[in-house]
């Protein structure tokens, strides 16, 4: 289990991680979105020993993970940027891993290869960007490593390539209970992949949830009353969202979607349809509320 | 174990092509040397190991640069970063492959120098071939230990470079110009009469380069406790390179320091050894260059801060700072002076001291005397030599706080003193040691009180032993023209106990009225002498004298041997030519020394006599006068009949010519062998011209053959 608490890191004068706490589990894919300089780089630099935190801590199995070889040999990083030996090829980046990775697998690195059919005799400075990625992918995974961190490696893939490695993934957390940790710009593809979810803003998780109750804590419901009426008329009801437009109205609802329109149902509307959200909606909904919050909070 | 192997790995690219690059050096370089026509003495380390010299420097810079280099890229130091091995261990394996790929560099480029010495029969000291492996393996580490620590405080190419050159150089600057500074102040303390501590070559590394810049220093250089600290200090700088590199934050990379602080504080480091010239004395205190001295450093210091901290307003802000380097530099200054005139006023007493040494007035070149090599080593503790010696030092620092430096003109009597400047080391009873180099009034005093000591007597007459010879007159020895002078050399030793006097003539008594070319004085030559005795080696010549028969004799014996009456016969038609020379170019030169000439006092005397003749000849008509008297001295020349016995009237020719024949050809083109161009004495001749010896074989032979 990877757990976070109080973590900081600054650079300069710029806050990239503020009080971060956060757990993962083990055996899972957990998926971190957030925008551009949220802190996404900085927290998995944080979980695989590069950067020291400057306040609080993180630990791996309950081991600090900085600067400790003992926790530092169970993960393994495929960063945004990729680092290949000058002049090297896929087969003396694999000795440089089995130097350093006790359990790399030198079987799998050959499945690999032949599964992504890359040329493992090649100079990697002559594979393409997309290659790269996949080159740097095989070598993670043939380390055999109980975490897999991934800095935005999906988004570089193409769709072919993609469902390799998220079934590769697949199969890691299966079969070794290994846990991978993947960030991205883009929903779609951590909605299809990751069990959880946690969005950074400004430096610390605004909120995590598990995927599955994520997409069905929100909801949309399209009503309307032959009478006049207003968001008062939901009593208590965790409404986040109320537009209405002549007597439609839409809103956007936490909670139980069964008891809401059971409850709404009562009201005797003239419509009542209940609506899934698409994680996009979602995530877009509950920044708007960490933003609000954010906004309230005293300084 | 795993990690080593790995840096062993990532190491290569750069290790394989320097190794090839100091092989092919090494190897072309001591062909060169050794296929020389022309040597006279044994290679010094610096000549036998060139390649190394450099090595120390760029080995040890490319090694730290790419061993190290994933640190100053951000996704490279992630990288490595994340790896399961710690920072120390990391650090660890790329030092050690960075130390094993040097020493195998070094051991691989001192194995194939030894081997082409060895296989060309080229004689040279063989402990170097020994010490050589550690020193250069050390000054390299040493190198890397400074580039280490330079790359783990900072995140760019530039400023690592620039950092290493402050953490290498900075200490050892300021030791050097507060070296020099004392040396400058006091006036009789040199180079070599420095505290260990403060001689600049105890870091083998940068001492180097000292001893580039001044000579002497050599001396020194290769000594076991220099080779002891520098392996200290290499080591400790690697532990400290190791702590930096492991509290190195990973973001650091590309960029130049963690703060602005800490550039700030690499700025006012930089400009430091600007600031310490105050203290070496070099500039004067006086003038206007003091104020040119703090321009350039307060430059120096806006420039490097304009760069790394890009505002105005925060250069303005640090511009205080740099007083601190100010400062030191004015603290060096009046701390050199202080010391200085503390150091130059100490005498001490000479019931104090245990025994004085003199380590020879040429202590610092590279070819001192088998006989200073013995004497140097000779504890003198007579009385008459302490009581001599202390009294000497009180004088000299007398003079110098009189007039400012060593000024003696005449004694008492009138009488110009015969002044001798010795270095000599006063050894303490407490155990401290100090060294001055003095200025003796009167050296005879001095020998007279040296002789005193049995060991200065028996090492003054002491001629090298044989299988420490490895020269004899310059002859290469493997080339088989070595057997007379070893006869020579035989006869000398056997024949200068005998004489009574010292091997060396600067060991003998000053006489005003010495006549060197009366009776037994009158010398036929002088014999060189080169060869090594552990790690010193030695380069003398001994005067071959009538006053050992044996000696002359065999040395007479040899030259003519050398000698062709062909030659005689072309300086006699040459000679004659040199009457009607045509060409500008055109010249001839006799010299002739006679020896045993009777003369009226009863004493037999050696005289010389010269006649040149030029195409411009601006004594033509003299010349034209002694030309027939010319000529038939050489018909008497050609006449005469090869001597051995040194007490026989005779003549000894030394000649030189570039004469054209009428048919347009020069004299002597078809019996001159061709020989190299540079003549091993440093002489060298112009295109055209031929050179003689004495003997009259050709030495020389210009470039165009013929010509």
């Amino acid at each position: 289990m990877i757990k976070a608490r109080k973590l900081s890191k600054r650079f300069g004068e710029v806050e990239a991680l503020t009080n971060l706490n956060c757990n993962i589990p083990q055996g899972c894919i957990y998926g971190l979105v957030g925008a551009n300089g949220a802190g996404k780089s900085t927290f998995l630099r944080l979980c695989n020993g590069i950067y020291q935190p400057d306040e609080g801590h993180v630990s791996i199995n309950g081991g600090e993970v900085f600067d400790n070889p003992a926790v530092k040999e169970h993960c393994v990083f495929v960063p945004d940027e990729l680092y290949f030996l000058p002049q090297s090829n896929l087969n003396r980046m694999s000795l440089l891993y089995e130097s350093m990775y006790p359990r790399f697998s030198v079987e799998r690195f050959a499945d690999l290869c032949a599964a992504f059919k890359l040329d493992r005799t090649r100079l990697l400075n002559t594979f393409s960007k997309g290659m790269r990625r996949q080159a740097a992918t095989i070598l993670a995974l043939s380390a055999m490593t109980d975490y897999v961190f991934f800095d935005e490696t999906f988004d570089g893939l193409d769709p072919v390539m993609r469902n390799l490695v998220k079934g590769m993934l697949y199969d890691d957390v299966l079969e070794r209970g290994c846990t991978a940790v993947v960030t991205s710009h883009s929903l779609r593809e951590l909605e299809d992949t990751c069990d959880q979810l946690a969005l950074l803003y400004q430096g610390g998780i605004v909120f995590e949830s598990d995927v599955q109750n994520l997409k069905t804590s929100l909801f949309k419901v399209q009503i309307a009353f032959a009478e006049e009426y207003d968001r008062t008329r939901f009593g208590d009801m965790d409404i986040l969202s109320f537009v209405k437009q002549g007597s439609v109205a839409n809103m956007i609802i936490r909670g139980d979607s069964s008891k809401a329109k059971a409850l709404i149902g009562a009201m005797s509307p003239l419509l009542l349809e209940i609506l899934p959200l698409t994680l996009e909606e979602v995530f877009l909904f509950e920044m708007e509320v960490a933003w609000l919050f954010l906004l309230k909070r005293p300084l | 174990m795993k990690p080593y192997l790995e840096s062993i790995r990532r190491l290569s690219r750069v290790g394989f092509i320097l190794l090839a690059l100091v092989l092919v050096a090494s190897a072309f370089l001591s062909i060169q040397y050794c296929v020389a026509p022309y040597q006279n003495n044994v290679p010094s380390m610096t000549n036998m190991f060139i390649p190394l010299i450099v090595m120390v420097y760029v080995g040890g810079v490319v090694f730290a640069m790419e061993g190290f280099s994933f640190l100053n890229k951000r996704s490279d130091s992630d990288f490595y970063h994340s790896l399961p091995v710690s920072r120390k261990k990391l650090f660890w394996a790329i030092s050690i492959a960075a130390l094993t790929w040097v020493a195998a560099i070094v051991l691989s480029s001192v194995l194939l120098t030894v081997i082409i010495f060895t296989l060309t029969k080229t004689p040279f000291v063989q402990l170097y071939a020994l010490i050589a492996v550690p020193f250069y393996t050390i000054g390299a580490m040493l190198v890397f230990a400074a580039c280490a620590i330079a790359m783990s405080m900072t995140g760019t190419v530039l400023t690592g470079l620039g950092l290493t050159v402050l953490v290498l150089g900075l200490f050892r600057f300021m030791q050097f110009t507060i070296a020099r500074g004392i040396i400058a102040n006091t006036i009789i303390i040199g180079w070599l009469d420095l505290p260990w501590y403060l001689t600049p070559v105890t870091n083998i590394a940068t001492g180097q380069i000292a001893q580039l810049m001044r000579p002497m220093l050599r001396q020194t250089l290769y000594s076991p406790i220099n080779l002891i600290y520098s392996a200290l200090l290499a080591a400790a700088e690697l532990f400290i390179a190791q702590f930096l590199f492991s509290r190195r934050p990973s973001e650091l990379a590309e960029h130049g320091a963690k703060s602005a602080t800490l550039q700030t504080a690499f700025a006012c480091a930089a400009v430091i050894p600007i600031a310490m010239l105050f203290a070496s004395k070099v500039i004067s205190q006086r003038d206007i260059s003091i104020y040119i001295v703090i321009a350039v450093a307060v430059g120096i210091y806006v420039i490097y801060q304009t760069v790394v901290l890009r505002t105005f307003k925060k250069v303005l802000f640090s511009l205080p700072w740099m007083l601190i380097p100010l400062a030191v530099g004015v603290a060096g200054y009046f701390g050199t002076v202080g010391v200085a005139s503390s150091m130059q006023g100490f005498v001490p007493n000479s019931q104090d001291v245990a025994y004085v040494q003199f380590t020879g007035e040429n202590r610092g070149s590279e070819n001192i005397t088998y006989q200073q090599y013995l004497v140097s080593k000779v504890c003198f503790s007579e009385s008459d030599v302490k009581n001599y010696a202390v009294e000497t030092l009180r004088d000299n620092i007398a003079t110098i706080r009189l007039t400012g430096y060593i000024s003696y003109g005449y004694g008492s009597d009138q009488q110009a003193y015969s002044l001798s400047t010795q270095p000599v080391t006063f050894v303490l009873k407490d155990g401290r040691t100090i060294s001055r180099v003095l200025t003796f009034l009167n050296k005879n005093t001095l020998l007279n009180y040296c002789e005193e000591n049995s060991a200065y007597n028996q090492a003054i007459r002491s001629l090298p032993p044989m299988d420490a010879v490895c020269y004899l007159q310059g002859d290469d020895p493997f080339k088989g023209e070595y057997l007379e002078n070893k006869q020579i050399f035989s006869a000398l030793t056997e024949e200068l106990p005998v004489t009574g006097f010292p091997a060396n003539d600067s060991y003998r008594y000053y006489d005003p009225a010495y006549a060197y070319n009366v009776d037994e004085e009158q010398t036929y030559g002088s014999l060189s002498v080169a060869g090594y005795v552990g790690m010193t080696r030695f380069w003398d010549y001994y005067n071959i004298r009538v006053s050992m028969p044996k000696t002359a004799s065999a040395w007479m014996q040899y030259q003519n041997t050398q000698s062709d009456d062909e030659h005689l016969d072309l300086m006699s038609d040459m000679l004659e030519k040199s009457a009607t020379l045509q060409d500008n170019m055109d010249y001839f030169n006799l010299s002739i020394m006679f020896y045993n000439v009777p003369m009226s006092d009863g004493t037999k005397q050696a005289i010389s006599y010269y006649f040149n003749r030029s195409a411009n000849d601006n004594s033509q008509s003299l010349n034209d006068q002694l030309q027939p008297l010319m000529n038939e001295l050489s018909a008497i020349l050609v006449r005469s009949t090869p001597t051995t016995n040194p007490s026989d009237f005779c003549a000894y020719t030394n000649w030189s010519g570039r004469v054209h024949k009428t048919d347009g050809t020069f004299y002597g083109e078809d019996i001159i062998a061709e020989l190299p161009t540079s003549y091993g004495d440093g002489t060298y001749v112009s295109g055209g011209n031929i050179y003689y010896v004495s003997n009259g074989s050709a030495r020389y032979i210009g470039p165009s053959g013929g010509d």
